[in-house]
Order: C-alpha cells, then sequence, then structure tokens
C-alpha cells in the first residue's frame, strides 16, 4: 500500500469531530471549574458544524484502502443528517444534562463518539470495519443510555440495550463469518462481484437471515426490536432522542448498503425478509403503540412502525422506493426530533411521562404545543408536512412498482397495509394531541423554554414544515444519494 | 461422512470436550465451576485454532480470554459477593422452549452448513503467520485497526463514567 | 435580473410568520411589521412595472418545486405587462389599506391576528398574481378563500360575522369544484401545469373543441365563485359583516379581482373556445344590470357599495367574454383604485356615525368635508363621468360590448350605466347632503384613515390616463393578448357609444338629484307605488330565500339523513374496529414483558421463523 496516494481530505469529517471529542475529553479534565461544562457541549457544536462544513467540500468522494472506506454520495448524505442530528441532540441537552450528572464533559465527549461511530457505519464498506464501527456505535449508545446511573430506568435501559445487543452482535458476527467463508473476501465490493456465482448455496440463505437480523436490530425492526422501548423509555431523553433519529439513519444507511449495494445481485434471497419485517413491524409497532400511557415509550412503537414503512422501500428495491427511504429517513428525523424536544423540555421542567400529563399543554405553553402538533402531524402522514410526502413518496414508489410488473403485483400489498396502519397511528398521535388541546390543565404554570432548545425545536419543526411545502431539493439530495449504490 | 485422519480425530476430541464444558458453564449450579469450565472451552478454541495452523490466535485466545477475562472473572466472584460456595438456578420457565430451539437451530445450521458446496482453500500461507498479521492489520486493515483504538477509548471513559461513584 | 421579484410575494408571507409565531402579543410592532413589509413590496413592483414598461416582455422564472414520476411541478413567476400591473394595484391598495386600518381598527384587541392575516392575503394574491402554473394558481386561490373566511369573520363572537365568513368560503369552494375538474380534465390531455406549455399545446389544436368549452366553462366555475358572479355572487354582500378595510381589500384589489384576473391570464384558453366566451360574456352582463337594480333599494352603506361591486365585475367579465381582452383588466385596475376608495369612505362614515344605515346618516358635508370629496370623486369616477378613471376603462368595455355585436348585451350594459350613476348618487346626496341628524356627533376621520384615501381619491383621477387619448390609448400597447387586435378599437371613431354613455350616467346623477337632493318627487310614495317591485329589488329577488329553500334545505336534509346513518351504521363499524384495533394493542403489548431473557427469545424465535421459511 502507498499511503501517499490515500487522500486523507475524505476523512476531514471524522478527523474534526475525533479531535473535538478527544479537545473535549482533555479540557474536562484540566478545567476546574464545574460550571462552566455548558462550554464543553458549544465546543461540540462547533465541532459538528465544522465537520458538517467538511462534507461539503467532499465533493465526488471516492474510496479508501481499498474499498475498505467509501465516501460516496449516500455515506455524505448519512453523514450530513446525522451532523445536523448531533448539533440539534447537544443543543437540547445543555440545559437538560446540567446538574443532572457529574460528568457533563464526558457526556459530550461521548456523544460525538458516538456520532463518529454513526459516521463511520455509514462509509465502512468491509466486514469486519462494519463490524467494528456497529459496536461502536452500541457500546458509545449503551454508555449515554445508562449515563443516569443513579436513576433505575436508566440502568435498566443502558443494560436491556447492552444484553440485547450482544445478542445481536453474535448472530451478525456469525453471519458476516458465514459470508466471508463462502466468498473469501471481506470487502462488500468484492462480494459484490461474485456473489452471484454462490446465489444457489444454503449458507448464503442462512447469512442474509442472520445479518438482516443483526442489522435489524439497530434499525428496531420488529421482531429484533424488543429492546428499544424499555432502552427508549429508560434512557436519558436527548440520547433517546438520538437514538431514534441518528441510530435509525445509520442502521438503514448500512443496511441499504450491505444488502442493496453489496447482495442486490441475489435480492431474492432478502426480499421476502424486508417484506416480512416490513409487515411485522407496521403492525405490531402500530398496534403496541395505541395502549402506551408513557410518550416515550408510545414514540418508541411509533418509531418501529415508521422502521417497518421505510423497509417497504427496501423491499420494492426501484430506484424511486429507495430515494424515497432516503427522503422518509430525513423527514423521519426532523419531525421526530420535534416532538422528543418537546419532551425534552416539558419533562425537564415536569419530570412526567405519561400522555396524560401533557394536558392543557396549547395553554401551558403554546409553542410547545403547536410544535408537537405540528411534529406528530407529521408522523401520522397530515399533508402538508414532510412526513406525508414521505409516506406518499413511499407509498407511491411501491405502487408504481407493482403496477408495471405484473410479476411483482404482490407488491401493492405492502402500501395498502402502510395506509390501513398509518390510519391506525392517527390514533395514538390524536391521543397526544387530544390532551394538549381540549383537556384543560392540572397545573397551569407555564413551562419556559431554554434558549438553545427553544433554537433546535425551531430548526426541526421549520425542517418538517419546508420538506413538506417545498421538497423538490430534498428529493433531488436523496436521489442523488442512492444513485451511489442503486 | 465423517472421515476419520491425522487432522480430524484431534478435532473431534476437542470439538467433544469443548460442547461438554459449555454445556457446564450453563447448567453447573456453583459460579466457580463455570467459570473454570469457561476457562476450558477457551482452552478448547486455541486447540482448533493450531489445528488451523493459526498459532498466533491461539496464543491471543489463550493470554486474553484465559489468562485475562477468566481470572478476572474469578477475581470479581471471589471479591464482591460470598457467591463462592452459593449455589444459583441457571434456568428458568424458558427452558424448555429454549431447548427445542436449540435442536431446530442446531439442525438446520447441521444441514445448511453441510450441504452448502464450500471452496476447499489449499493451504499456502507461509510458515510463520505473525509478520503476516503485523503487516495487514497495519497496512489493508490500518482502518478498522485505528477505529478499535477508539473503541478502547469510549469503553474505557464509559466504564469510568458508569463505574466511578 | 429580475430576481427581486421574488421577494414581492415573499415579504408578506415572512411577515405572517413573523406576526403568528413572534410579535403576536406587541399589536403595534406587527401592525408596523405589516405596513413596512407591504411597502417594501410595493416599491419593488413599482421597480419592476417601470421595467416592464421599458421592456414589455414576458419573462418566465421558475424552480422546480417536486417531481412524481414524470409529474413535475414548479413554483415559479410568469411576469408580463398584466403581472406587472396586477402586482402594483394589489400591493398599493394592500399598503393603503393597512395603513387606514391603524385608525379604523385602532384599540381592537386581536390586530395582531388582523395584520397577520391581511399579510397573508395579500400574500396569497401575490402568490396567485404572479403563479406560472395551474397547481400554484390553486394554492394561492384556495389560500385567498381560507383568508377571506378568517377576515370577513374576523369579528367571530358577531354569530353574522361567523356566518357571512362560512358563507363567502362555501360559496367560492362550489365554484373551485368546478375550477379543479377543469384543471384536471387539461391535465390529462396536456400532460402540464404551465401556462406557457398548455398555451402551445392548445395552439396545437389536438383538443377538441367540445372538450375545450367544457375544461374553459369548468374554469370559469372557480371564476364566477371566486368574482361573485351570478348565481354564486350571495356570499359578496353578506361579507360586509367583516371589518371595512378588508372589504375595501377583498372588493376592490384581491378577492373578487381573481375570478377576472384568471380569465384574463387563461384568456388564450377561452378566446379558443367562441360558446365558453358566450358563457362568459352573457353571464357578466346579466349580474352587471341585476346586481345593479339591487343596489338601488338597499339601505346599507356598504351593501351598496358591494353591489356596485358585482356589477362592476360582471362588467369586466362581460368585457373579457367579449373579446375585450385589454377593456376588462384595464377596469380592473381603475376600479380596484375608486372601489377601494369608496369603501374605506364608506368605513369613515361608519366610524363618524356608527350605523351603517344610509337614512342614519344625512348632511355629512360639512363636518366630514374630506371624506364627502373623495367619496364624490370616487362616485364620478364610478358613474363614468370624464375625465375620471372610470370613464375611460367603462368606455373600452362599451366598444368592445358593441362591437362584438351582441345588442342584447350592449342595451343591458347601457342601462346599467344608468342605474350606475343613478345609485352611486342616490348614496352621495342621502349621506351628505340635507339635514344634519339629531344628536348626531360626526367629526373628520383622523389622518391616517384620510391620507389613504386621498392618495386613492388621486389615483381615481388619473389612473384613466392611459387608455385616454391624451396617451394615445397607452394601455392597449402595454397590455394585449396576441391575435386580437382587430377586436379592440381605436377610441375616437365611437363617439356615439362614447355620447350615449355619458347621457346615460348624467340622466342617472340628475334623477338621483331630483328624487334624493330637490326632492321633486319622493321616492317614499315611488317605493309605494311600485311596492311589489322595490320589495323585489330590496330583497335581491329573493335569490337568498331561494338557496335557502331549495339548495341548503335539500343539503341539510340530506346530512340529516345520512347524520342518522353514520351515527347508527358507519359509526358503529368504526367504533367496532376501534374497538377491535385497541385490543389487538393491548394483545400485542403482552409480548413486552420487560424480562429481557424474553426479549432475546422472541429475537431467536424471530431468526428461527426465518430459517424455517427459507430452507424447508
Amino acid at each position: 500500500m502507498n499511503w501517499a496516494f490515500i487522500d486523507w481530505t475524505l476523512l476531514a469529517p471524522e478527523i474534526i469531530v475525533l479531535i473535538t471529542a478527544l479537545l473535549i475529553f482533555g479540557l474536562d479534565l484540566i478545567w476546574g471549574d464545574e460550571s462552566e461544562r455548558e462550554t464543553l457541549g458549544w465546543l461540540g457544536i462547533l465541532g459538528l458544524i465544522f465537520a458538517f462544513y467538511a462534507t461539503l467540500a467532499l465533493g465526488q468522494g471516492g474510496e479508501l484502502f481499498n474499498h475498505i472506506y467509501v465516501v460516496d454520495s449516500l455515506s455524505i448524505f448519512s453523514k450530513q443528517i446525522l451532523l445536523g442530528i448531533g448539533v440539534l441532540i447537544i443543543l437540547a441537552s445543555l440545559d437538560y444534562i446540567k446538574g443532572a450528572t457529574k460528568y457533563e464533559g464526558e457526556y459530550y465527549g461521548l456523544l460525538l463518539l458516538a456520532i463518529l461511530a454513526m459516521m463511520l457505519i455509514s462509509s465502512a464498506a468491509e466486514l469486519i470495519t462494519i463490524f467494528i464501527c456497529l459496536e461502536f456505535a452500541t457500546l458509545t449508545c449503551i454508555i449515554l443510555s445508562a449515563y443516569f446511573k443513579h436513576e433505575p430506568k436508566s440502568t435498566e435501559a443502558g443494560l436491556k440495550y447492552l444484553l440485547v445487543g450482544l445478542l445481536s452482535a453474535v448472530v451478525l458476527l456469525y453471519g458476516i463469518s458465514l459470508v466471508y467463508g463462502l466468498t473469501g473476501t471481506t470487502t462488500l465490493y468484492q462480494i459484490g462481484g461474485s456473489i452471484r456465482k454462490y446465489a444457489f448455496q444454503p449458507v448464503l440463505f442462512i447469512s442474509c437471515i442472520f445479518l438482516a437480523a443483526g442489522f435489524g436490530f439497530k434499525i428496531a425492526a420488529v421482531p429484533f426490536h424488543t429492546w428499544a422501548p424499555d432502552t427508549y423509555e429508560g434512557a436519558p431523553t436527548p440520547i433517546t432522542a438520538f437514538l431514534a433519529t441518528a441510530s435509525k439513519v445509520a442502521g438503514f444507511v448500512i443496511l441499504l448498503r450491505f444488502f442493496v449495494g453489496g447482495l442486490g445481485d441475489i435480492e431474492g434471497h432478502w426480499i421476502g425478509i424486508m417484506v416480512t419485517l416490513a409487515v411485522l413491524s407496521m403492525s405490531i409497532g402500530n398496534l403496541s403503540a395505541i395502549p402506551q400511557t408513557d410518550i416515550k415509550r408510545m414514540l418508541a412503537y411509533s418509531s418501529i412502525a415508521h422502521a417497518g414503512y421505510i423497509l417497504i422501500g427496501l423491499a420494492v428495491l426501484s430506484r424511486e422506493s429507495l430515494t424515497a427511504v432516503l427522503f422518509y429517513l430525513l423527514a423521519y428525523a426532523a419531525a421526530n426530533l420535534g416532538a422528543f424536544l418537546v419532551i425534552i423540555a416539558f419533562s425537564k421542567w415536569t419530570d412526567l411521562h405519561n400522555i396524560s400529563d401533557y394536558a392543557g399543554l396549547s395553554k401551558r405553553s403554546p409553542l410547545l404545543a403547536l410544535s408537537m402538533l405540528l411534529a406528530l402531524m407529521s408522523m401520522a402522514g397530515i399533508p402538508p408536512l414532510g412526513g406525508f410526502i414521505g409516506k406518499f413518496y413511499i407509498f407511491a414508489g411501491a405502487v408504481s412498482e407493482a403496477v408495471s410488473d405484473p410479476e411483482r403485483l404482490w407488491l401493492i400489498g405492502l402500501p395498502v397495509w402502510g395506509v390501513i396502519f398509518s390510519i391506525v397511528s392517527v390514533y395514538y398521535y390524536f391521543g397526544v394531541i387530544k390532551a394538549m388541546y381540549l383537556v384543560e390543565p392540572v397545573d397551569t404554570q407555564p413551562i419556559p423554554i431554554p434558549v438553545p432548545l427553544g433554537l433546535a425545536l425551531l430548526i426541526a419543526i421549520l425542517l418538517t414544515l419546508l420538506i413538506g411545502i417545498y421538497p423538490g431539493p430534498f428529493l433531488a439530495l436523496s436521489e442523488s444519494a442512492i444513485q451511489s449504490i442503486f | 461422512m465423517i472421515e476419520l485422519t491425522a487432522q480430524t480425530i484431534p478435532f473431534y476430541i476437542l470439538a467433544v470436550i469443548a460442547v461438554i464444558s459449555a454445556l457446564a458453564v450453563v447448567s453447573l449450579k456453583n459460579l466457580v465451576h463455570s467459570v473454570l469450565f469457561l476457562a476450558l472451552f477457551f482452552f478448547c478454541m486455541a486447540g482448533f485454532y493450531i489445528l488451523l495452523k493459526a498459532e498466533f490466535l491461539a496464543a491471543v485466545q489463550i493470554f486474553v480470554y484465559v489468562g485475562g477475562i477468566t481470572v478476572l472473572f474469578l477475581f470479581l466472584i471471589m471479591l464482591t459477593f460470598k457467591v463462592a460456595d452459593k449455589r444459583l438456578r441457571q434456568t428458568n420457565e424458558q427452558w424448555l422452549i429454549a431447548f427445542v430451539m436449540v435442536i431446530l437451530f442446531g439442525w438446520l445450521l447441521v444441514t445448511g452448513l453441510s450441504e452448502t458446496n464450500w471452496e476447499i482453500a489449499e493451504w499456502s500461507g507461509p510458515e510463520k503467520t505473525i509478520p503476516v498479521i503485523g503487516k495487514l492489520l497495519l497496512t489493508t486493515y490500518i482502518f478498522p485497526f485505528e477505529v478499535v483504538s477508539v473503541v478502547l477509548l469510549a469503553a474505557l471513559i464509559g466504564a469510568i463514567v458508569i463505574a466511578r461513584k | 435580473m429580475l430576481n427581486y421579484a421574488w421577494w414581492i410575494p415573499l415579504l408578506p408571507l415572512i411577515t405572517f410568520v413573523v406576526i403568528i409565531f413572534l410579535t403576536g402579543k406587541a399589536k403595534n410592532l406587527s401592525s408596523y411589521l405589516s405596513i413596512l413589509s407591504t411597502f417594501v413590496s410595493f416599491i419593488l413592483s413599482c421597480k419592476l412595472f417601470l421595467y416592464l414598461i421599458a421592456h414589455p416582455e414576458t419573462v418566465e422564472m421558475s424552480v422546480e418545486w417536486f417531481r412524481t414520476g414524470r409529474i413535475s411541478v414548479e413554483l415559479g413567476m410568469l411576469i408580463d405587462p398584466l403581472t406587472g400591473m396586477m402586482l402594483v394595484v394589489v400591493t398599493l391598495v394592500s399598503l393603503l389599506v393597512q395603513i387606514y386600518s391603524r385608525g379604523y381598527m385602532h384599540g381592537d384587541p386581536a390586530l395582531s391576528r388582523y395584520y397577520a392575516f391581511l399579510s397573508l392575503f395579500t400574500f396569497s394574491m401575490l402568490g396567485l398574481v404572479v403563479a406560472n402554473n395551474f397547481v400554484q394558481i390553486f394554492i394561492g386561490w384556495e389560500l385567498v378563500g381560507l383568508c377571506s373566511y378568517t377576515l370577513i369573520g374576523f369579528w367571530y363572537q358577531k354569530p353574522e360575522a361567523a356566518a357571512a365568513g362560512k358563507k363567502a368560503f362555501i360559496t367560492t369552494r362550489i365554484g373551485d369544484v368546478g375550477f379543479m375538474i377543469g384543471i384536471l380534465l387539461l391535465f390529462s390531455h396536456a400532460q402540464t401545469f404551465n401556462f406557457l406549455q398548455v398555451e402551445e399545446f392548445l395552439h396545437r389544436g389536438i383538443l377538441s373543441p367540445g372538450l375545450l368549452t367544457l375544461i374553459a366553462v369548468l374554469i370559469f366555475c372557480g371564476a364566477i365563485g371566486k368574482s361573485a358572479q351570478f348565481p354564486l355572487h350571495v356570499w359578496l354582500p353578506d361579507a360586509m359583516e367583516g371589518p371595512t378595510p378588508v372589504s375595501a381589500l377583498i372588493h376592490a384589489a384581491t378577492m373578487v379581482a381573481a375570478g377576472v384576473y384568471l380569465v384574463g391570464r387563461l384568456f388564450g384558453l377561452f378566446s379558443g373556445s367562441a360558446q365558453a366566451m358566450l358563457v362568459v360574456a352573457y353571464i357578466g352582463g346579466f349580474t352587471a344590470i341585476f346586481a345593479g337594480t339591487i343596489a338601488v333599494a338597499q339601505n346599507d352603506i356598504k351593501r351598496i357599495v358591494a353591489y356596485s361591486t358585482l356589477s362592476q365585475l360582471g362588467y369586466m367579465v362581460l368585457a373579457l367574454g367579449c373579446g375585450g381582452y385589454t377593456a376588462g383588466l384595464f377596469h380592473l385596475m381603475t376600479h380596484a383604485f375608486f372601489k377601494a376608495l369608496l369603501f374605506l369612505a364608506c368605513g369613515s362614515v361608519i366610524h363618524a356615525i356608527h350605523s351603517q344605515d344610509i337614512w342614519d346618516a344625512g348632511g355629512l358635508f360639512k363636518p366630514m368635508k374630506i371624506t364627502a370629496i373623495v367619496f364624490l370623486l370616487g362616485s364620478l369616477s364610478l358613474a363614468g363621468i370624464p375625465p375620471f378613471a372610470g370613464f375611460w376603462s367603462k368606455d373600452e368595455i362599451l366598444i368592445a360590448v358593441h362591437n362584438s355585436g351582441h345588442t342584447v348585451l350592449f342595451v343591458a350594459s347601457i342601462i346599467t350605466v344608468f342605474l350606475t350613476a343613478f345609485y352611486s348618487f342616490r348614496l352621495w346626496f342621502v349621506v351628505f347632503t340635507g339635514k344634519e341628524k339629531e344628536g348626531s356627533h360626526a367629526h373628520e376621520s383622523p389622518a391616517v384613515m384620510t391620507i389613504p384615501m386621498i392618495i386613492l381619491a388621486i389615483l381615481a383621477v388619473v389612473a384613466g390616463l392611459p387608455g385616454s387619448p391624451w396617451m394615445g390609448g397607452w394601455i392597449h400597447g402595454f397590455i394585449h393578448f396576441e391575435g386580437l387586435h382587430e377586436m379592440e378599437a381605436e377610441h375616437g371613431g365611437h363617439g356615439m357609444v362614447m355620447y350615449l354613455s355619458l347621457a346615460m350616467a348624467a340622466s342617472g346623477i340628475i334623477t338621483a338629484w331630483i328624487a334624493y337632493k330637490a326632492r321633486w318627487i319622493s321616492y317614499e310614495s315611488m317605493a309605494g307605488t311600485f311596492s311589489s317591485a322595490h320589495s323585489l329589488l330590496f330583497h335581491k329577488y329573493w335569490i337568498d330565500e331561494l338557496y335557502d329553500l331549495t339548495v341548503i334545505w335539500g343539503t341539510m336534509f340530506t346530512a340529516r339523513v345520512s347524520g342518522l346513518f353514520d351515527r347508527y351504521v358507519v359509526d358503529g363499524l368504526v367504533n367496532g374496529t376501534a374497538w377491535v384495533t385497541i385490543a389487538m394493542g393491548r394483545g400485542a403489548r403482552t409480548f413486552q414483558t420487560g424480562l429481557v431473557q424474553n426479549y432475546m427469545l422472541i429475537i431467536f424465535i424471530g431468526i428461527l421463523g426465518f430459517l424455517l421459511t427459507r430452507l424447508l
């Protein structure tokens, strides 16, 4: 290997995030005054913004170390979303974390490392690297979930995430070793080139299932979702928001890169898995969300359901539907962040988490209530918000593929199923809206919104609106991103 | 189907010991005994590596797992609770369904793996694997190698944050 | 080069967002923001207008909004002289109305909401005017409808206001259904929403004449609703329940103008079908004379002006239907100025006497000189007396109608000239001359209200000049439709039409003077003699009652029946489904036990399930 030919600038965003994280750890050690830790958060934001700026300069990208690490439009797209999510999460954490833990500086550092891990996932294109990066992300997320170690629920969240994560890692590793055993190589680039030869080997079926199970854990698709409700409920709320958005984005990107990019030639092996995961996730996610009383738990199930809608796009496997996958991720992340940011503001002030506690929020804080309303309406798929356009593209992609190919007419069942369960989802989203707007508040005290959180909320809600009202550029972005693998 | 040659006989012996010791780990009621069988299991793994001519891995396996992890387990058990002579139930109400699943799972894996036409690689590698591994880790796989160092850093800091009072 | 044009509609939108989200509590700040942004829009519009005078060309700017499959929908601007003129008119009238509202709405507790929706209204109208495709114009169209609902029903505590808002919204929606079907029908053939591409498509002549007529008439339905043409005119007089400045905005420059503008914008479509043009012309002509007669017998000052708006809109539609493209749109502009003036002056009167009945007023000339004079100027312009603005544009219309050869329509429009002059001066004489009422403490409105009126009064006097021979009929060169030159007429050659209309207008004024100023004949006895006719006119031809008895009663009846069906059959089904869903949700939850060993088991069962289905 000739080191001179390695284009290190391709790693600039990752390096910037890593250096910022190390800087935070270092400054945290030498900084005497405990009360000034908020500055480290701002430093993190600065680093993320710099890294975002660096992604803009990547241009067409390229590959590093013989296709072990690829910087293509898909990974740049994903990194930009992740960095954006990171900025919003830190903004929301500044006030939330203050005084809640002794280790404020490490919190920001670990959060940056988690973002770094997910950025690495979106570029990793070699089995060992993928595994290491996935475990890196899982590890940081576990630590962050259990961060409030004096709260039993937070510890429980971390522990369950750890145990189920270990199981899924084992399954994933088994799948990876089978693929390696079959093809004799670990880079996706070479696997993709030769996989057709092995199409009829039974082991390939097994490894596809194991891999889907491993990645399905990341995106919390049924039946690999079981950790999500407990972890989402117990983790510190900014971390829940982070898990529900960033983790899902990274999971879907690696799912796309692995199955569509790597195993695209043998799609018959895994489309059935995606269909099953999609149908199960939509059904179980939406149905389980209905009886929930805890708002974070409700959103956990709703995020499982959303993974189901997105999986439709993978099952359909057309240019249109895969574009829709990325578009949906963007719209989903914006709306979900909006909802969680409201929860952060609300729970920090009241320390309450039940849906019924949101009674009369419109009177206590009209801005929070309005943001929540828009976010939930977007997730329910009500025009003209981002979620509606996302669902529309996902379903339209499935329908147009089904109509154009008579052999795949059965695909039409997926959007039908999706529409039915979207309607179901309106029920539980409107439960919150009803509480906020139609029920009289028990406690009429207004709820203050910290300025950084308000800023993050404004960005998330405006983005939700913008994606819905003017989807053109976002769609173009998704389309160019998907071109690097399909 | 089962051929007995100079290479397969040690394999089967090791395999039987490995399975028995693994079963012992999850079924014995004394924690210390479990850990000791775990060490035995790790030894068997090292044996497999030697059979596969991966001496370096075998050494690492013994250093890290037997020398490091198992001993750590033992220390933990001895120091934290007085469980050395405590007897713990290792099963729960799921044991029957788990048993059925393990059987099904094993059967499916065995059929799947044995029906596959594996491409058998001819051993053509060098006698000494350590320089090759070292070179690969610092050239081709430099990237995951470096990532691992960051992972370790995260784990370290995480452990401190979670464990310290 | 023309990139600044984007800001013209965007500024009011931004203002709306800012007021709603940020400055809602600061009422004065909100109003100043709104006025400022409209002012900047107005300045930009003027800049654009001057550019268009120098370079009368069509410029299209657009970005793709979204695309699904092969359908691409744009957000864009189609800038041509017509757009330029409309931008100036809309922003100017909106600006003056907003300034005037500072006085009229002084102390209203919901001032921020008022200005927010005025801004949104302005944005919607501007978005509609600059639209380069059907989707965008339809969105602007619906937004205008929505804003009219919120503004007419602004004082929603008053049940009449709330009802009027609802009526305006629902009535115009009826027309919109036709509009939407028309758009989709056209799209299904042309495969594009873009105006210029549609025009190109029409030029190719693939569309059968019958279909073309159908599409044109369907789209015209939208215009009927928005421009309050017969038979969907009923919402407009009721819309007087809103604040008077809102009436001025809706009636002069925005909502009702949208319908006429639509016909003008799609004139290529309409002129392609003679039958459609005939429909347009007759609807317009009928509305003109029909509303004119109603206005004669009304006593509510705002309703009189409202019916005159109906009548004048009828004129514009009539002109367009007769091929008088320039005439109709020219009248749209002049009318915007003098009608906004009349409404603002009405508001000034109402502000002074706290009543809308003209018989409660009287002798207001002395205490309210400015209002009286600007009102007179507006009325002269409305009546079509030279050299006021209304004369030039109305003359163009009459010539266009005369040239088209529809004698019935020409006679109707000439009679309407008489009616217009009569009712407007009846109003003026009753309100401003005669004896002052006892206990009246009428006084002139503050400067913040009079100055906008004075500006509008100046425009009501001079806005007609571009159509006068002194400027060589400049408007014809500026706003014209390709291929229609032969139907437009030279001004001088139609003296007969001009003298006839002048004579009618003059006799209208004189009749009003005889009946209401000089009192040579008693209008009370006139009303008594022709009591049945008066009653018919006073009750607006009983149209509202007719609708109440037929359409509304029928709808309500159907609604009741379907309500019963809904309650007992559909609700039963829905509740049943909901119950089943909730029960299933409870069932699904039982898997989430909280025990991590169960979770792992579920994962393994999942993997095993997949393995079994794949390998067996």
